[in-house]
C-alpha cells in the first residue's frame, strides 16, 4: 500500500541506477540534462527521494502526496460504505 | 473530455479532503464524473454516518457529477454483475460503470474488483484517482 511505504530521503546515483534499471553513466547523463533533479555536495551527487517517486510509486510527488492525504481517512470510510451496502 | 465512473469512496474522499487527489479529479475540467442513482442513495446515508453536511454532497453532484439512472433493482443487478466482484454488494458500481459507458471505473477499493474480468469482458480499466490523474498527464 502507498501509505505504508518508507523511503529515505536522498539516494546515490548508483542507487537511483539500480532502481530504475539503467547504468551509471545514464543516470549522470539524466542529471547533467536536468531530467533528474539532484544537488552536488562537494564532488559527488545526492538525488532527492522526490526525483525518483514515479519510479516507486508509478505517480509524481504530488499525485503521491494527494493520494497519500485521502488514504488517510479511507479506512474509516470504506467500513461505512461497506455498512450501508449491506442495507440497502 | 473523459468520462470516468466514480466508486463512492472517491466521491467521500472528496468531501473530507480539498488537497486529496479525489478532490483533484473531480475538480479536472478534463474530465466528466458519474455516478448512478443508487450510488447517490448510499452516498445520502454515508455522509450522515460520517456526519458530513448533506448539503455538501448535494451541492458537489449538482457541480460536478452527473448522475446514471439504473432501472433495474439491486437483486438484479447483483446477479447480473456478482461475477465481477469479490463483494457482491459492490455489484452496483460495476453496473454503473457498464451503464454509463465509461473506459474507467475510479475507486481506492482495489482488492473487491476482479479487475481482470472487468476489463476484459465490460473494457473498463480500474484505477485509484492518483493513478488516473498520472494517466492523464501521460497522454
Amino acid at each position: 500500500m502507498l501509505n505504508q511505504i518508507t523511503v529515505p530521503q536522498t539516494y546515490t546515483p548508483e542507487q537511483v541506477a539500480s532502481i530504475l534499471q539503467l547504468t551509471k553513466n545514464t543516470i549522470y547523463d539524466l542529471i547533467g540534462r536536468g531530467e533528474i533533479v539532484a544537488k552536488k555536495i562537494g564532488k559527488v551527487y545526492r538525488i532527492p527521494v522526490t526525483s525518483v517517486y514515479f519510479a516507486l510509486t508509478g505517480m509524481d510527488y504530488d499525485l503521491y502526496l494527494a493520494e497519500k492525504n485521502d488514504y488517510k481517512n479511507i479506512d474509516s470510510v470504506e467500513k461505512s460504505i461497506k455498512e450501508i451496502r449491506k442495507s440497502l | 473530455m473523459i468520462k470516468v465512473f466514480l466508486d463512492s469512496d472517491v466521491v467521500i474522499s472528496s468531501l473530507i479532503s480539498s488537497i486529496g487527489a479525489s478532490h483533484q479529479l473531480i475538480n479536472n475540467d478534463k474530465i466528466i464524473c458519474m455516478i448512478s442513482n443508487i450510488s447517490y442513495r448510499e452516498l445520502l446515508l454515508v455522509v450522515k454516518k460520517l456526519k458530513i453536511e448533506v448539503s455538501e454532497l448535494n451541492i458537489l453532484v449538482k457541480k460536478q457529477l452527473k448522475v446514471e439512472d439504473l432501472s433495474e433493482t439491486l437483486e438484479q443487478i447483483k446477479l447480473k454483475y456478482k461475477l465481477y466482484v469479490k463483494d457482491i454488494n459492490d455489484a452496483h458500481i460495476v453496473a454503473g460503470a457498464v451503464k454509463s459507458q465509461v473506459n474507467y471505473l475510479i475507486t481506492y477499493n482495489l482488492k473487491d474488483f476482479k479487475i481482470n474480468g472487468i476489463k476484459e469482458k465490460c473494457n473498463i480499466k480500474i484505477m485509484t484517482p492518483g493513478m488516473f490523474l498520472q494517466f492523464l498527464r501521460s497522454k
